[in-house]
């Protein structure tokens, strides 16, 4: 809504009011659709408001009318003989076709021009986003064209701050959806077809998301992290996560890859630099970099990953990841191990 | 005013014939194993439904109880998602649809003056079909099997690979007995509106609940067949037989959903639709005058029937189509709400500019406009697409729904249960308790749903057993919890009041609300022989506008006569017009009988088998469904007497025919709607074949085309052969019909053989080709039909062999030709497609 | 017939208008043709026309319904329902006036 002053300042203003919706409504969780955070779910919330002001009206107007109804003390005269009730008719017509019409109308047209604004954008956005969902966790993968730059990650999605970055979502089994709420609208991960998304975050900080297609047993423990930093961190993230895994330096990283290796570990994850190359799991090559555990189930601490690893059907049952009995000293030495895989 | 008594023209040993005639007989358990009026099996069909209300709305609390505390541990989560998926199964399949069908199986004969459904063993098969398919659903749970998938069981979660134990066999299976159910009821519905009404009663004069339903029957046959195509083709999936659903084979997910949004979003205004309309009668009855605008209301309901089919896309704004497609469903899904608007308008107009009496009816009618209001406002949010883009599989979404299926289909069934309960058990409700359980229900469901618009803005998704910590969550669901609690006591109050009324209840008389339609012109209950005289109606609002409801013209007073307590011995009711109910014919109505259970049994021996595949049960179902086939289509005793009584009467141009040999027949209509079911069902496999068609270049030719050709042609024939048997019967040539008849089972039969041995079984491979179950879909589709037309004719041919004259056989004779010329349209339709669009790509 | 067409032909076309569209769409994005957007405001036209055309039907013939409550009734249901529809018709051709037809 450009002003005398010029539409930048009038859109921080709109911004502001914005903003100041959502904390009226309620309190920043890092999941609210009322209190976006990029322009996705910017303009998805200024259509919101907009259709919420509108309904608050249409049904204080409903209730009112309804009340007047009640409490209107209609002609003692017998009503039944009624022959002419165009006068009723009349305000029938008024409330029940011509008002909806003069608030649809403008409705349609301003939720079309608001879906036009959400397409993805046709440039390109390096780098380049590939989800793949699987149960019950998030396949990350960032590509530039170059093979050799390619590199997974599992269930975080690292962004640049003021820029919208496009995501490929794809799925390896079920329909899941992918839903960050303060930054865009969800979309659905379908197996046999590509979908395309895309997010923007106009401020660092990390944003929750879901899934938000049931999916299966553990469908309410498939988190993910979108995590957005400015535009010099962010390549400096990038950089860290092409490289292959930290050589090990000391005697436990090295009896913890021995672990990792004999264990069966590597017949679903990779870590890159060892022998662990297989995808049937998370990739684990920067694991320690990584906030949680089981796609948002556990924060990813020492003593989490402990239990997650002595017994993953307890934590999270039915998930993949089989029980893989390990004696004390080897789970301490692959702890020690996977905590330097940064 | 009400002319329910015998004028003196008729004897009273004719009067006690005919109270015998209509009673269901005799006592106990077989003679309510055989009882096919419409009153005692609605009774039941009511009290089974709100049996499974009471347990979806149990595991509605268990799942609140498990949500009501973050990270709870309750309920497992394979419990919680078997409780959930079967609340929404239940409330879906058992109760909504089955309880709207039970109070119109009831209401509906007595309110458009007829005694009767049309065809009351079909009313007696639906009511056991369900009442056996909720049992077998329910089932599942005894062996910790109950299903998992989610109460609209999307794939490829559902597929066999990510659902491998027998959960979702049970909820596919259990689900198409249901199926069969609600489509046997529609068509009951949608004949008896049309041709089984009271004398004068034109189509401007049906009351609104008559328009309801139709348009409800309609909205039922067009939507819930895809269903029944699709439940087949995801249990085909499941057996290992084919690949509609699977990616890997070339299958499409979305395939699923489109043909169950197709049924599901129809489905919910088909729920709505009867609602509206009771809503119309509690509202014009309590306000004391006629409803404003008849026919504005009567369109409204029209046009949501028409625009519901056009809304289905929107439950699939998150899959990733175009946008411009998603912009079709955003504009039809806003412009539904102007003839929703016209009915809560109207319906405010009309207590504005009446008198309201402020009973316990006309509260729920308000809780149900301040609570639909809001639910359908939330509607029109979410059909916008990028806000359904945030609030789509949140908890939103889930209030969104609550709020227009409790407010705006529960609430109008409570105001017509408090408004027709006296009607049904002769006694009023307790204006106390009703407005306890109102003000209870009102309160608490806010206070249970409207958190949820809040939790599912602060990111809380459906289905899920759990929540972290944290988030701001916890209040919020812990306020829904404490609702669902309230609410519960709330709908108790209703059981309560309903067990207080039998005892203690006000007797109401035949007309306590001093309504105008002729529902309450009989007496409170209302005897099993309805409308001793058949009424007369020659205004909207019979009891409040007309002295009487006698005929006032001598020809209509003639044609009438013969229904005055009669026939006595034999259940008749009369047939008229569509437009202007004008008496036409008097139908043969059966009596008690044990057809219908034995073929529901067998229904439930052939899904069991369906389930486990033991041959024991095919067998039996098999046996059983022969028997019943036989009892059913075997000549009845009264239908014989009729005939005879009737011999020699058709010159009388004063008197009525009776209603059998054509078109004159309900069993004709009956034919056409199920034509009306095969046109859907075709055009549903049809569409799936070319949705699937893609995805592997679909140049997979079955074969040459000389066979399956030849078969089409033949299949064409047969429409002229079955023209010919129809020729016969016109013109009373009894070689004619039999030559007819019998050339048209062999054009058919091998016509079946030809198609089935055209196809190349050893290349097509449906279990790893999402095309070739495609192919097979559409052809298998054609061979059932023709396989129904071999069975029909047999039939006709059974009677013009042994009964030549016998215009029961004719009616056979009739039907055979419809099903004959749609088995002709349809072979032409499924050659085009098979066989020839391919070479046109 | 008649009857049909006056009291029914309004939704009927735009059930049609809603078919043509969605599949001018798919044919669209699936082939190399790229005349969608132009197409379905076409057909909208026509269409809103057609429901309208039927209303008008409605109001002037109608004449061979018998009983004359019934004909009123029917006529003026008729003509409701086409201002409906055809309203209906123009709403969902606003899609392409807004939004890319293949994204």
């Amino acid at each position: 809504m450009p002003t005398a002053r010029g539409p930048t300042t009038s859109r921080t203003r709109y911004r502001l009011a914005l903003m100041a919706a959502g904390l009226l409504a309620c309190e920043q969780n890092g999941q609210s659709v009322l209190h976006p955070g990029g322009p996705g779910a910017e303009r998805i919330a200024e259509l919101w408001w907009l259709m919420l002001a509108v309904a608050t009206a249409i049904f204080l107007l409903v209730l009112g009318v309804l009340i007047r109804a009640m409490t209107h003390k209609g002609s003692e005269a017998e009503p039944r003989t009624v022959t002419d009730d165009r006068a009723h008719t009349k305000w029938v017509l008024a409330g029940g076709v011509a008002l909806p019409t003069v608030i649809l109308v403008p409705l349609l047209i301003f939720t079309l021009s608001t879906l036009a604004g959400l397409m993805p954008p046709k440039d390109s956005t390096a780098p380049e986003v590939v989800i793949a969902g699987r149960q019950w966790w998030w396949d990350v993968q960032y590509t530039t064209g170059d093979p050799r730059d390619d590199l997974r990650t599992a269930n975080e999605l690292h962004i640049p701050v003021g820029r919208p970055i496009r995501i490929q979502l794809r799925s390896h089994d079920v329909i899941h959806s992918f839903w960050v709420p303060s930054l865009q609208g969800k979309m659905d991960l379908v197996p046999g077809q590509v979908n395309t998304t895309w997010v923007q975050a106009d401020s660092a900080g990390v944003y929750r998301g879901e899934c938000a297609e049931y999916c299966g047993l553990q469908h309410a423990r498939m988190q993910f992290r979108v995590i957005a930093l400015p535009e010099a961190e962010f390549a400096t993230w990038l950089a860290e996560q092409r490289k292959p895994a930290r050589a090990v330096s000391d005697s436990a990283g090295r009896a913890g890859q021995a672990v990792f290796l004999r264990s069966g570990c590597a017949f679903c994850h990779t870590i890159r630099g060892t022998p662990a190359r297989a995808t049937s799991g998370p990739d684990l090559t920067h694991f320690a970099s990584r906030s949680t555990i089981a796609a948002g189930t556990l924060p990813n601490t020492r003593g989490h990953l402990a239990g997650w690893i002595s017994n993953p059907q307890a934590i999270k049952p039915g998930n993949l990841m089989p029980r893989i009995p390990l004696q004390p000293a080897e789970l301490h030495a692959l702890l020690a191990y996977l905590g330097s895989l940064r | 005013m009400a002319a329910t008594v015998a004028s003196p023209s008729v004897p009273p040993e004719t009067l006690e014939q005919f109270k015998q005639t209509w009673s269901d007989a005799p006592p106990g358990l077989l003679g309510m194993l055989r009882e096919v009026n419409n009153i005692p099996i609605a009774r039941r069909y009511m009290l089974t439904g709100f049996a499974f209300f009471l347990a979806g709305g149990l595991l509605g609390l268990l799942m609140r109880v498990q949500l009501g505390t973050p990270e709870n541990t309750f309920l497992d989560a394979e419990t919680y998602n078997q409780i959930f998926t079967m609340h929404g199964t239940t409330m879906m399949f058992l109760f909504v649809i089955p309880f709207i069908e039970a109070l119109a199986n009831y209401i509906l004969p007595l309110m458009l003056g007829t005694r009767d459904l049309p065809f009351p063993r079909m009313t007696a098969l639906s009511y056991w079909t369900y009442l056996f398919g909720g049992i077998f659903l329910y089932s599942s749970f005894l062996f910790g099997m109950a299903p998992d998938g989610g109460w609209f069981a999307l794939v490829p979660l559902t597929n066999i690979e990510y659902s491998p134990g027998l959960n979702m066999d049970f909820w596919d299976i259990g689900l198409s007995v249901a199926e069969i159910a609600a489509i046997g009821a529609a068509a009951e519905m949608i004949v008896a509106i049309l041709r089984a009404r009271a004398a004068g009663m034109s189509l401007n004069r049906m009351p609104i609940f008559g328009w309801a339903m139709l348009v409800t029957g309609a909205m039922i046959i067009f939507a819930f067949t895809p269903l029944i195509v699709g439940t087949a083709m995801l249990e085909l999936d499941r057996k290992g037989l084919t690949a509609f659903f699977k990616p890997e084979a070339g299958g499409k997910p979305l395939l699923w959903q489109h043909i169950f949004w197709i049924f599901g979003h129809p489905e919910v205004y088909i729920m709505f639709i009867p609602a509206a309309g009771i809503v119309s009668h509690v509202v014009q009855t309590l306000a004391r005058r006629p409803l404003v605008s008849y026919t504005l209301m009567v369109l409204s309901i029209v046009s949501i029937g028409f625009i519901s089919f056009g809304l289905w896309v929107h439950h699939m704004f998150a899959t990733g189509m175009s946008a411009v497609a998603m912009g079709f469903f955003t504009a039809a899904s806003l412009a539904i709400a102007i003839p929703n608007g016209i009915q809560v308008f109207g319906w405010i107009a009309t207590l504005w500019a009446g008198r309201p009496v402020w009973r316990t009816p006309l509260l729920f009618v308000l809780g149900f406009l301040v609570i639909f209001t809001i639910g359908g406002l939330t509607g029109v949010m979410v059909a916008a697409v990028p806000f359904d883009w945030q609030a789509h599989d949140t908890y939103f979404v889930v209030a969104h729904f609550h709020y227009v299926l409790i407010g705006g289909v529960v609430f109008p069934l409570l105001a017509g249960m408090y408004y027709w309960l006296p009607k049904i058990t002769g006694r009023l409700l307790s204006e106390r308790l009703g407005r306890w359980n109102f003000w209870l229900m009102f309160v608490f469901f806010n206070v249970a749903f409207f958190p949820m618009h809040i939790s599912g803005l602060l990111g809380m998704p459906r289905r899920v057993y759990t929540y972290p910590a944290g988030l701001g969550l916890e209040t919020l669901n812990l306020v829904s919890t404490i609702g669902a609690f309230g609410f519960a006591i709330g709908v108790s109050l209703f059981a309560v009041n309903v067990l207080w009324s039998r005892k203690r209840g006000e007797p109401a008389g035949d007309n306590p609300w001093d309504s105008d339609s002729l529902e309450w012109s009989e007496t409170s209950p209302p005897p099993d022989a309805q409308f001793v005289r058949i009424p007369v109606v020659a205004s909207r609002h019979p009891l409040w506008e007309q002295p009487d409801l006698l005929p006032h013209e001598p020809r209509l007073a003639r044609q009438l006569e013969d229904l005055h307590a009669r026939p006595a011995r034999w259940r008749g009711s009369l047939v008229v017009s569509v437009l202007d109910a004008k008496p036409v014919a008097i139908a043969h109505l059966p009596g008690p009988t044990l057809a219908p259970f034995t073929m529901a049994v067998a229904f439930l021996a052939l899904f069991a088998w369906a389930l486990i595949e033991e041959t024991v049960l095919l067998a039996a179902g098999g046996v059983l469904a022969a028997v019943a086939f036989f009892l059913w289509f075997r000549p009845q005793q009264t239908e014989t007497l009729a005939l005879e009584e009737f011999r020699g009467r058709e010159v009388d141009p004063d008197r009525l025919p009776l209603a059998v040999g054509g078109p004159i027949a309900s069993g004709w209509w009956g034919m056409l709607v199920f034509i009306a079911v095969l046109t859907t069902a075709l055009a549903t496999t049809v569409t799936g074949y070319f949705y699937l068609g893609d995805a592997q270049g679909g140049s997979v030719l079955p074969g040459a085309i000389l066979e399956p050709g030849v078969a089409m042609l033949l299949s064409i024939a047969g429409i002229a052969t079955g023209a010919w048997a129809v020729r016969g019967v016109r013109r009373r040539l009894p070689g004619t019909v039999r030559l007819g008849l019998a050339a048209t089972w062999v054009l058919s039969a091998v016509a079946l053989g030809l198609g089935v041995h055209a196809i190349p079984w050893d290349t097509l491979d449906p279990e790893h080709s999402a095309y070739a179950s495609g192919v097979l879909a559409v052809v298998g589709f054609q061979w059932l039909v023709v396989i129904i037309l071999l069975v029909a004719a047999t039939l006709g041919l059974l009677w013009a062999i042994g009964r030549p004259e016998d215009r029961r056989g004719h009616t056979v004779a009739h039907n055979v030709s419809l099903l004959a010329t749609f088995t002709g349209v349809s072979a032409a339709v499924v050659f085009a497609v098979v066989y020839l669009s391919p070479r046109l790509w | 017939m008649s009857l049909f067409l006056a009291f029914l032909g309004a939704p009927v076309v735009w059930v049609v208008h809603l078919a043509v569209s969605y599949f001018l769409v798919a044919l669209d994005c699936a082939t190399d043709w790229n005349g969608a957007r132009i197409a379905v405001l076409l057909v909208t036209a026509l269409c809103a026309l057609a429901a309208g055309g039927s209303g008008v039907y409605a109001w002037r013939g109608g004449a061979s319904i018998d009983p004359p409550q019934v004909r009123e009734f029917l006529v003026r249901s008729g003509a409701i329902l086409a201002a409906l529809f055809a309203g209906a018709i123009i709403l969902s051709g606003m899609a392409p006036l807004f939004l890319p037809i293949c994204s």
